[in-house]
């Protein structure tokens, strides 16, 4: 914050009176900066996405392990099995809710470990590749999904 | 009567009989039973090096000056018992405050979060929150009017010191500040809240805490700057755009 | 009020700002909370980089994925599962033990909830332990 402080003159601010003598400059009202359509910032929109996509894992994620390796006959699906499971609507949907959730969360989660290390312009680019990386990524497990549904039997 | 021997690690910067900055082991007498903390350091600089650089004024817990970290952990060292955090035969470890400019050996400069305060424009005297009923049943004094008292933030930077963000990323605005705006947004006395609020909507503002809660772990007035950090998210989070046409 | 004349001001070097969730301030509970989701997060980030790049095997239809299967199934990578399984749960439970913080929830015991997230974090990753190696 690049504020110019008047040395000697900090506000006392009473409860229920001004400092004698304070005056708030008229051309500080706020500009809202940085909030947007949504009311947020970005920063404050990123941290939501972040906590929905982790919740919305810990249950997808709890049943994609469940049916992957606890529902699978030995632990571990073979190719019959894993297009047999894809093939049921609701786990195919389960299984893009999983990758969406899971790109999206681990993409905001390294920009967040990143956020403490870079400046303003580095981040601002990292940030642009970890979403290109996320759309590459999730793109390519749609792909991968379509791939398996419509391979012959 | 100080008539025991306590062996210090104290934290010295660079001076002409030093080279190098690192710990250095003092001797001095302590009352193991009596002295406080800030007393042996005191001691320090009266009997053994007068050369010993170190913060200190109200020695009561109301300045926030002595701030020091005592065997790694940020403390008040005039309102800390010796007994408290010395068994009586190890070395006791004084290093200065982290994440905030250091002047020389403990003494640290808190001229950028005090400025950074000022700029939020931080009332120093709040309202009580709670009044104690006096013997009468009356709850308000009329002569004296609504009480008042001073915030609880002593700007100690105890927190500053513990919060792990603040040792990676300088641009952290930091749990001192985030408090202070929160307290602000809670009780604006004619403060600009949207001001406040627009000010530490950013990465680095409330959204880069980590929730370690490290600085309400270690202030030593109660302030909770973890949780006031938290009410501010929800204060955010609960915005509401401004409609179109309508002035900032 | 002018700064004093004699100021270090060190601003940290890149390994402390890469490393710096890594200090040793264990006795710390909500430190310990926070390196260790940091951890698991990293790891499971190169292992779902992993994940999906060994996925790919499956378009070689089911001799390339069947082939890989004896692989998976031997002891180091079950053991491997485990941690990951580890890895996961904590990070999933102190996850959401640090976004319920955000809404006010557990702010007055973070010491005892993360007690709570790491017995139970052990009890579930030994489950998962007993279900996959025996």
């Amino acid at each position: 914050m690049s504020e110019q402080v008047q040395p000697g003159r900090r506000f006392l601010g009473r409860p229920d009176a001004v400092e004698p003598g304070y005056v708030p400059p008229a051309s500080d009202a706020s500009p809202r900066l940085g909030v947007r359509a949504g009311g947020r910032s970005r920063a404050g929109r990123l941290w939501l996405l972040q906590a929905l996509t982790g919740a919305m894992l810990v249950g997808v994620l709890a049943v994609h392990l469940v049916a992957q390796h606890f529902l699978a006959p030995g632990g571990l699906r073979d190719y019959a099995n894993v297009v047999d499971y894809l093939r049921q609507p609701l786990a195919a949907v389960i299984e893009v809710m999983l990758l969406g959730s899971v790109v999206v969360h681990a993409c905001l989660g390294l920009r967040s470990s990143l956020v403490d290390v870079l400046g303003e312009a580095a981040l601002r680019r990292v940030s642009l590749g970890l979403a290109c990386a996320g759309i590459l990524a999730i793109g390519y497990g749609l792909w991968l999904i379509s791939a398996l549904l419509t391979a012959p039997a | 009567m100080p008539d025991e021997q306590i062996r210090l690690r104290l934290w010295r910067t660079t001076a002409p009989q030093r080279e190098r900055a690192g710990f250095v082991e003092t001797a001095v007498r302590a009352d193991r039973a009596a002295d406080s903390v800030l007393d042996v350091i005191e001691r320090v600089w009266a009997e053994a090096d007068p050369t010993l650089v170190f913060r200190h004024a109200c020695h009561h817990a109301s300045c926030g000056t002595c701030a020091v970290r005592v065997n790694g952990r940020e403390r008040l060292p005039c309102i800390t018992a010796l007994r408290d955090v010395w068994d009586g035969h190890s070395a006791l470890t004084i290093e200065p405050l982290r994440n905030v400019p250091l002047v020389a050996d403990l003494a640290v400069d808190p001229t950028s979060q005090l400025d950074q305060l000022a700029a939020l424009r931080f009332p120093y005297v709040r309202t009580v929150e709670e009044s104690v009923r006096c013997a009468t049943g009356i709850e308000r004094d009329a002569d004296v009017g609504t009480a008042e008292r001073f915030e609880d933030c002593l700007e100690c930077l105890a927190c500053v010191s513990a919060c792990p963000v603040a040792s990676g990323s300088p641009e952290y605005l930091g749990p001192a500040v985030l408090a202070a705006a929160q307290r602000i947004a809670e009780e604006p006395r004619h403060g600009d809240v949207d001001r406040v609020l627009d000010l530490v909507d950013t990465d680095h503002g409330v959204w880069q805490c980590r929730s370690v809660w490290a600085c309400s772990a270690v202030c030593p007035s109660g302030v909770d700057p973890g949780a006031r950090i938290m009410d501010l998210r929800r204060r955010l989070l609960r915005r509401r755009p401004i409609p179109a046409g309508a002035p900032a | 009020m002018a700064a004093p004349q004699a100021v270090t001001v060190r601003s940290p070097g890149l390994l402390r700002r890469l490393a710096y969730w890594l200090e040793p301030r264990w006795r710390d509970p909500g430190w310990l909370a926070f390196a260790l989701n940091r951890l698991t997060g990293h790891i499971l980030v190169l292992y779902l980089i992993l994940h999906l790049v060994v996925l790919s095997q499956l378009l070689d239809g089911p001799s390339g994925w069947d082939r890989l299967l004896g692989i998976f199934g031997s002891r180091p990578f079950l053991v491997g599962d485990v941690l990951l399984i580890a890895a996961v749960v904590f990070h999933g439970l102190n996850g959401l033990r640090v976004a319920a913080l955000t809404f006010g929830i557990g702010a007055r015991h973070t010491t005892a909830l993360i007690v709570v997230v790491l017995v139970v974090s052990t009890v579930l990753s030994a489950l998962a332990g007993w279900a996959i190696l025996t």
